[in-house]
């Protein structure tokens, strides 16, 4: 995170500061150093590495904002909360980081008789809007998300379910979680599918079906005051086996792990 | 990196540097932070409360929420008192020398929420960067 940004937090941290304390803030800012890192399934690319991590949220009654997403709560009862989302598709980041390469061996492994360039093609950041439901209670959270590109970029959509718990003793707060996301052939093509321009003899028209991808998620605290706290999470992603036997892509799962220590205004 | 390590040193100095040799009095309170979220509402803790003065004399340990003393002792330089709790907000213990003198020191106990009666601050974005 370059400088800017962390004098804006401060900035801002210093208006979350300013609220009534029995008020609970409608600011939710923080800061955690230390090291991570997301691995990058795609071929030819390098792990994104996680040095800073951020947290910019602010809620009032009806809109939020929470790290880049829009929201406008509708509903807000008892047993759910339910809001519209206008987001970015996380997918395209894994494509700012990757390399062009020439290769003498084909996508089925066979030996080329010319080197052919491999670019692992460019693709956009989508805005999708949809809405979510949470809910919660002494069994954890639930989230369930619904979000269909409304940029023109791949005119797919994704459903999403997230489920939670977390359990606290003492200073130390531990919670895993597990999601599911349905992603639909059009974005699945779009971000993992490679077009007939892009092709060459060493990477051949792809295209993709819908997919499911699996995760689990551990995020583990340790508190040492109000404001700091040592933090570590994990998250492990399967992609869909569509995503997955792209010619463009080399794992099947992504890994991603920081930990370091945490400030919360 | 030089950066990274400065700012750890600076969260956890004041809390390896607590024990001060030059007071006259030394009030140590265990823990000093307890976790409360939505389940769990109210901190629930036995509290112990120690301290040590270079001085014999009349002291009193106190609690804020309390008008009455916790505890007091006479022609003592060291005592030790447990106190059983139940608060939502944050408190202090301190200790004086006797019926309306000045607090010669004071420890404060956290209580720290980790969670909100706002799901919202719950949901999880899907961001690749953000991991925690």
């Amino acid at each position: 995170m370059k400088a800017p940004g962390v004098y804006a937090l401060l900035v801002l941290g210093a208006l979350a500061a300013a609220q009534p304390a029995a008020a609970e803030s409608p600011w939710r800012l923080g800061v955690a150093m230390g090291y991570g890192e997301r691995t990058n399934p795609l071929v030819f690319s390098e792990d994104i590495p996680i040095v800073v991590d951020i947290d910019v949220a602010w809620f009032g009654k009806r809109f939020f904002f929470d790290n880049g997403d829009l929201g406008y709560t509708f509903a807000d009862n008892s047993l759910f909360t339910g809001s519209l989302v206008a987001r970015f598709n996380s997918d395209r980041v894994f494509f700012g980081k990757t390399e062009t390469r020439f290769v003498n061996f084909g996508f089925d492994g066979a030996a080329l008789t010319t080197l052919e360039l491999i670019e692992v093609p460019d693709r956009d950041y989508a805005v999708e809007a949809g809405f979510e439901l949470l809910a919660d209670g002494s069994w954890g959270y639930l989230q369930f998300a619904a979000h269909h590109d409304v940029s023109g970029k791949h005119d797919g959509y994704e459903l999403d379910v997230n489920y939670g718990i977390g359990w606290r003793s003492e200073r130390w707060y531990i919670e895993p979680s597990v999601g599911v996301s349905f992603k639909s052939a059009e974005l699945n093509t779009y971000y993992w599918g490679v077009r007939l321009e892009e092709s060459n003899t060493a990477l051949p028209v792809y295209e993709t079906g819908s997919g499911i991808n699996l995760r689990g998620r551990l995020a583990l605290s340790y508190y040492v005051s109000r404001h700091w706290a040592l933090s570590f999470a994990g998250e492990y992603e399967r992609l869909n086996s569509d995503a997955a036997s792209s010619p463009i892509v080399r794992e099947r799962q992504t890994l991603g792990y920081f930990a370091g220590i945490r400030y919360r205004f | 990196m030089k950066r990274f390590c400065a700012i750890l040193i600076a969260a956890f100095l004041p809390a390896l540097t607590a024990a001060d040799e030059n007071k006259i009095v030394e009030l140590t309170v265990k823990p000093l932070l307890c976790i409360v979220d939505q389940r769990t509402p109210s901190c629930d803790m036995s509290f112990r409360i120690l301290w040590r003065s270079a001085e014999r004399g009349y002291y009193c340990v106190l609690n804020s929420l309390d008008e009455e003393p916790l505890h007091c002792w006479s022609e003592q330089r060291r005592g030790e008192v447990k106190d059983e709790r139940s608060a939502r907000e944050d408190f202090s213990y301190s200790i004086n020398q006797g019926d309306g003198e000045q607090p010669i020191e004071t420890v404060t106990v956290q209580i720290v929420r980790v969670d909100s009666d706002d799901r919202r601050r719950r949901r999880r974005s899907r961001h690749v960067w953000d991991l925690l």
